[in-house]
């Protein structure tokens, strides 16, 4: 099945606090969105909402036609085994090695042989320059190298949606040629990608599709082209 | 779950032996020099079965096991939940009842069961060489004295407690853990939480358990 992500209606809030009011939008297999906004806009809140780590308040999101808010578990490893997310602080399991963080999805979900998870993790080690660090802790390793560790985490399971969280943020130039390289690459694969950043030159790099939020609602959508005015004004008046 | 094992259980081992040695050491020099004086020797070991297998050896390892695993697996919880880690575990479709919920209640549970075997062994006989120091006791009459007095139900209440126990110490404090929502801040609140309501429930247990087979 192609990949498919609806957003329908979508609010979310905390009680007293509305942080997104009726958001909808959509992609599919090969779409590149970008969420662009400012810092503390909630662009981390609306990925995790798109990926089904929290859900809304009101309104739906489908992920392969499957609202994962009310899908049995059994259902929802279905659409997660799917998925790949880099989460802007890493996220990577503090008590496993590298080496074994990039293992875990595969060992848990058996896919391979210990042998072939084996070859295939040391594969992405030496593919993000990770091999001489593939017995380190992550507290062990620096930021970069962590950033690197869990973008190879999210893209060992040949994610079909893949959610990167201000992916260049932080990043060395070479890690930033890096992730544009693999976005293409993941593009042209037909894997719908999701990205935030608060950089509209970050934007332009990553997405053919820009989403503009600004204070909870969608002010604007289309091709980075299309967006640039209307980025331009919320840079103007200090929303991105 | 070996690593729960190897940290709650096989790293408790000087811990715990130690301090059954010292408990030992007291309860069977208190038995042994103050029973005579009220004619009560042929009550000897009933009491030190009483007193280390019915209570002391479940309900000292449970409180080592407290201070020593269940601080940690309520802390590490919850920083998992403050580093997203749990997050991430989701997003991979990783089932966190069976990857961190399931492996800490099965290595708490068999670790402090193991625990209170090997607590009440120390304090029984290795109480009993301190003890054979200063007192005149061969250890054949104490030996006797002991065995005669256990009967299968003790040890299976016995074990029964360390089962609860090691049962209620992860539950309660994974689930504190998990309670915490953002912040690093709420962690060691969380920890204090699993610390206070373990022991209540484990005193509560241990004096139902009490109440229905022995009274």
């Amino acid at each position: 099945m192609d990949p498919n992500l609806q957003i329908q209606n979508l609010s979310f809030g905390y009680p007293g606090k509305k942080i997104f009011d009726s958001l909808t939008f959509a992609a599919e297999k090969g779409h590149s969105l970008v969420i662009l906004g400012a810092s503390g806009s909630g662009k981390t809140t609306l990925l995790k909402l798109a990926a089904g780590i929290i859900f809304p308040v009101s309104g739906q999101v489908l992920i392969n036609g499957i609202n994962l808010s009310q899908a049995a578990w059994s259902q929802a490893q279905t659409v997660y085994r799917e998925l790949g997310f880099l989460f802007q602080d890493t996220a990577l399991i503090a008590n496993m090695n590298i080496s074994d963080n990039l293992a875990l999805p595969l060992r848990y979900h058996g896919r391979g042989s210990p042998d072939e998870i084996a070859l295939r993790v040391l594969e992405f080690l030496r593919q993000f320059g990770l091999e001489n660090y593939a017995e380190s802790l992550p507290a062990q390793i620096s930021v970069g190298l962590k950033k690197r560790a869990a973008l190879a985490r999210a893209l060992i399971n040949q994610p079909r949606l893949l959610f990167l969280d201000d992916p260049l943020a932080e990043a060395d130039l070479r890690f930033q040629e890096m992730i544009i390289q693999i976005a293409r690459a993941q593009k042209s694969q037909g894997t719908l990608s999701l990205t935030t950043t608060s950089n509209f030159s970050d934007a332009v790099r990553l997405a053919d599709h820009v989403i503009l939020i600004q204070q909870g609602k969608i002010i604007k959508t289309g091709s980075p082209a299309e967006v640039e005015t209307a980025a331009l004004q919320a840079l103007k008046e200090g929303q991105i | 779950m070996l690593r729960q094992i190897l940290f709650t259980g096989i790293e408790a081992l000087p811990t715990i032996g130690t301090i059954a040695l010292f408990l030992g050491v007291v309860v069977i020099i208190q038995s042994l020099t103050q029973l005579p004086r009220f004619g009560g020797e042929e009550y000897m070991g009933k009491i030190l079965v009483l007193v280390i297998l019915r209570e002391l050896g479940p309900l000292m390892t449970a409180f080592l096991v407290i201070g020593r695993s269940g601080t940690a697996i309520s802390t590490e919880t919850g920083n998992m939940i403050v580093a997203h880690e749990i997050e991430a575990l989701k997003v991979m479709g990783i089932d966190t009842r069976l990857f961190i919920v399931a492996p800490r209640i099965l290595g708490v549970t068999t670790a402090v069961i193991c625990l209170s075997l090997y607590f009440d062994l120390i304090a029984l006989l290795g109480g009993f060489i301190v003890a054979k120091l200063i007192l005149i006791t061969s250890f054949s009459s104490f030996a006797r004295i002991l065995f005669t007095s256990i009967t299968g139900t003790d040890l299976i209440i016995s074990l029964l407690k360390a089962l609860l126990f090691g049962n209620l110490i992860a539950l309660v404090c994974v689930y504190q853990g998990f309670s915490v929502r953002i912040s690093s801040t709420e962690v060691p609140q969380a920890t204090t939480r699993a610390v206070v309501q373990t022991l209540f429930l484990v005193f509560l247990a241990n004096s139902l358990l009490t109440l229905l087979f022995y009274l």
